[in-house]
């Protein structure tokens, strides 16, 4: 298990987390979302012990990380690029890495690399930007580590290239005890692979939760009223937390933090002629989440 | 946690054996390099070993004796040298890419991520050093050396010994060279988080650590009349090499001073690596992309940059030159808000260059940091021994196979080790009378000449000088006053003479000898008559 203790860091004066606390379970695919620049990217980096945790501590099964090759040993870090592999051959890479990882499986290698047909001999320069991230990826499992962590891994591959490198990945979850941590833009693409998640904003973790689990998330509500004029106030009133509100002739839509549990008998007091949950995509949660915190729309009408 | 199987030992040898995986391409240079520039310097080797007994006024012009011709360290090709030390120059590239964690954003993320402890990591980053750099470096002239040893054991005209201290000379300063340019890249390397910075500042550092050294003691001198240690800042090998400059080693053609100076440099390097350590192990990926991560070295190296261009100099052009450099080294090295801070750097400059004048000052007040008071101490110790030395440089080249002689120039030198006179005023008259007597029994070489020979002046404003003689390791001091003597020959031969000035009948007896049978004396050094003492 992965422990996140009130870790901050600054860069300057950027603060890059602030007071985050997270834990992630062990053997679970954990998402890590938020805009750019929110630190995902550098939360990850922590775990990984690629930064010193000069605030809070992160634990790894109980150590920290940090200067720690044992706790290191059971990770595996794949960062948003590859260019720092362009000179090796997957041979190389092999004999570079099986050096450091003690339990690296040649047989996973060898297994990989054949079925996804990538030369071994070959200088990674010279492979598509999905090769190279496949042959990643492949090192990255032949570590046999506990802990995988991808950094935006998936971003700017097709989708064939995506479902390839996501089959490992949960071929690899199946077979025995591997925590994975990724880092995504994709929505589909995390509610697809991961079972937790959290959302990171400006250094804050917004929330963090199994992805099924509906509480303390959002709601999208449907209601009608055919002879009322309603606005976001009579929802707020009501005691209801509205993040967006639109209105379409008798149509309202609105966008409300809770459970819908709650809500909808609390909706139920404006006399509505039609009320009902739509279901939320992870996208239009994250969009929402952030539209609220003046992401996205927002910020181009400022 | 399932602790990793390997020891720690493992770990380190695995990671180094990683680390040369990234480093093949730089290790192919560096062999390339090392073997042209070895074999090209052992080429002159082995043509003197082969021919050493083809030509016999060719052994006459060597200073063959006994039969047996003395190869000395410049008989190492300095073409060779030089492909030698562009070998160890490319290693700046191999440090700085060796530490590619420290300035490059990927590599950064890769190198940390991986299961190693910061001194894991530091220790394979030098093992591998090791074996990408210093192996290459080393082994062919190792073995050049070995085989040029056997060869000559078979030549009987070659002193073997004479061969085995050139293989150790060339192999010494190779590895010193190797040493200084690891320590000063890493040091500068650790201290940035830009690829940039490395490359320009360890230039800085390279000459700051070639000179500084007999710079302080120019300094030293220059500001106090009896502090002039010897030290030559510009001497014959410190064009390619700042060893010798840097320990004021002036020469290191013998195995002591090649050893001092090898111990020296590995102590340097020990030291300096165990700061750039000490460094290393406070970075972690964040400081990547930054330009300087600790001022502190980066202050410490412009300030001996800027006092090292200012003192050389003192003058507006290279005031005008250092100023415009630092300038932009400052402005380079600052990533923004640098208009607010011009100020201070001009004041900053002005600064380290006073420290120039102050220094000066400060050496004139304190008698050259006691030097002065050290060296008339040493000077009283010694015994009352004064010679002269005559040197006739003969210069000549070859013409097919004709030698062609460009005249002679003749200086004279009169050495004196005196403790009862150091303190008390310079008798230039007792000198001069002496050496005009000297000089007019030696006005016959005139008539040999054909030509007007210029004897006979005694400059009393030339300065008395004591110096510390590198041979004795600055244990001998000697003081010394100088005459210069000119004279043309026709055809001579190349001789060195000393005659101790206490016996000056002896003296006498040596200008008669040199007038009377100028050059029959010489065809053979053995027929120098006893009762004239050689020099070395």
């Amino acid at each position: 298990m992965i422990q996140v203790k009130n870790v901050s860091m600054n860069f300057g004066n950027f603060t890059a987390l602030d007071n985050v606390n997270l834990e992630i379970p062990s053997g679970c695919a954990f998402g890590f979302l938020g805009s750019n620049g929110a630190g995902k990217s550098t939360l990850m980096r922590q775990i990984c012990g690629i930064y010193d945790v000069p605030q809070g501590e992160i634990l790894i099964d109980g150590q920290g990380v940090y200067n720690n090759p044992a706790v290191k040993s059971e990770i595996f870090f794949v960062s948003d690029e590859t260019v720092q592999f362009a000179n090796f051959t997957l041979d190389q890479l092999k004999k570079y890495y099986k050096n450091y990882y003690a339990k690296f499986d040649e047989q996973v290698f060898n297994k990989l690399t054949l079925s996804l047909s990538l030369p071994t001999n070959k200088k990674l320069a010279k492979f598509s930007k999905g090769m190279k991230r496949q042959s990643v990826v492949v090192i990255g499992l032949a570590c046999n580590t506990k802990y995988l962590i991808l950094d935006e891994a998936f971003d700017g591959l097709d989708p064939a290239m995506r479902s390839i490198v996501k089959s490992m990945i949960i071929d690899a979850m199946q077979k025995r005890d591997l925590t994975l941590i990724v880092s995504s833009h994709n929505m589909a693409e995390m509610t697809e692979l991961c079972n937790y998640i959290m959302l990171i904003h400006k250094g804050k973790v917004l929330f963090s939760r199994n992805i099924h689990d509906s509480s303390e998330s959002l709601v999208k509500i449907q209601v009608i009223f055919k002879d009322k004029v309603i606005s976001q106030k009579d929802f707020e009133n009501l005691g209801i937390q509205v993040l967006s509100f639109s209105q379409s002739g008798s149509i309202v839509n609105i966008i409300a933090r809770g459970n819908s549990k709650e809500i909808l008998p609390k909706i139920q007091e404006l006399a509505p002629d039609l009320c009902e949950e739509i279901p939320m995509t992870l996208d239009e949660a994250f969009v929402y989440e952030m539209e609220v915190r003046g992401y996205g729309k927002k910020l181009l009408e400022q | 946690m399932e602790k990793n199987c390997l020891n720690n030992k493992d770990i380190i040898i695995n990671a180094a054996k990683s680390e040369n995986i990234l480093h093949k391409k730089q290790r192919f240079i560096v062999w390339f390099l090392s073997i042209i520039g070895t074999v090209i310097g052992y080429s002159s080797v082995f043509d003197d070993i082969i021919s050493s007994n083809l030509d016999q006024e060719y052994h006459y012009k060597n200073n063959i004796t006994n039969g047996i011709r003395h190869l000395e360290w410049d008989d190492f090709n300095m073409l060779g040298f030089f492909f030698c030390f562009v070998a160890c120059i490319s290693g700046v590239s191999l440090v700085v890419k060796t530490f590619a964690e420290l300035h490059h954003r990927t590599t950064s993320d890769m190198q940390y991520a991986l299961p190693l402890s910061h001194s894991q990591r530091f220790i394979s980053k030098l093992l591998s050093l090791g074996n990408c750099y210093f192996v290459p470096l080393i082994v062919p002239s190792a073995v050049l050396g070995i085989i040029a040893s056997i060869t000559s054991a078979f030549c009987p005209h070659v002193d073997t010994a004479d061969v085995i201290f050139i293989g150790i000379w060339a192999v010494a300063i190779i590895f010193m060279l190797g040493l200084i340019t690891v320590f000063t890249v890493t040091i500068v390397t650790v201290c940035c988080g830009r690829a940039a910075e490395p490359s320009y500042m360890s230039v800085i550092l390279g000459a700051c650590l070639c000179f500084i050294v007999p710079d302080i003691v120019w300094l030293i001198s220059a500001s106090n009349p009896y502090s002039y240690t010897g030290v030559d800042m510009f001497g014959k090998m410190s064009f390619c090499t700042y060893i010798l400059a840097l320990w004021g080693g002036e020469s290191m053609s013998d195995l002591l001073s090649l050893v001092v100076n090898l111990l020296l440099c590995i102590l340097t390097f020990a030291i300096v690596m165990y700061l750039s350590y000490r460094i290393y192990r406070k970075r972690d990926g964040r400081s990547v992309g930054k330009p300087i991560v600790f001022h502190a070295i980066f202050e410490i190296i412009l300030c001996l940059g800027v006092f090292l261009s200012a003192s050389i100099g003192l003058n507006y052009v290279t005031i005008a030159i250092s100023f415009v450099a630092y300038m932009i080294i400052r402005i380079v090295s600052e990533k923004e808000n640098f208009k607010k801070k011009i100020l201070a750097w001009v004041g900053l400059y002005i600064v380290y260059v006073a420290i120039v004048p102050i220094f000066m000052l400060v050496s004139n007040a304190t008698n050259g940091f006691g030097t002065d008071n050290k060296i008339i101490r040493e000077i009283k110790k010694a015994d009352k021994i004064e010679y002269m030395d005559i040197d006739l440089n003969h210069y000549y080249y070859v013409n097919n196979d004709n030698y062609k002689d460009t005249g002679t120039d003749a200086e004279s030198e009169l050495y004196r080790y005196n403790s009862d006179d150091i303190n008390n005023p310079i008798d230039y008259e007792q000198v001069k009378e002496f050496l005009v007597a000297l000089v007019e029994n030696s006005k016959q070489l005139d008539d040999i000449a054909g030509s007007g020979a210029n004897f006979g002046f005694v400059n009393e404003y030339y300065r008395s000088y004591s110096y510390t003689s590198n041979y004795e390791l600055g244990k001998k001091y000697d003081k010394f006053y100088k005459l210069d003597v000119g004279v043309d020959l026709p055809d001579d031969r190349n001789f060195d003479i000393s005659i101790y000035f206490d016996d000056a009948e002896k003296a006498k007896e040596f200008a008669e000898f040199i007038n009377a049978n100028p050059f029959d004396a010489y065809k053979e050094p053995n027929d120098i008559p006893e009762n004239l003492p050689r020099s070395n």
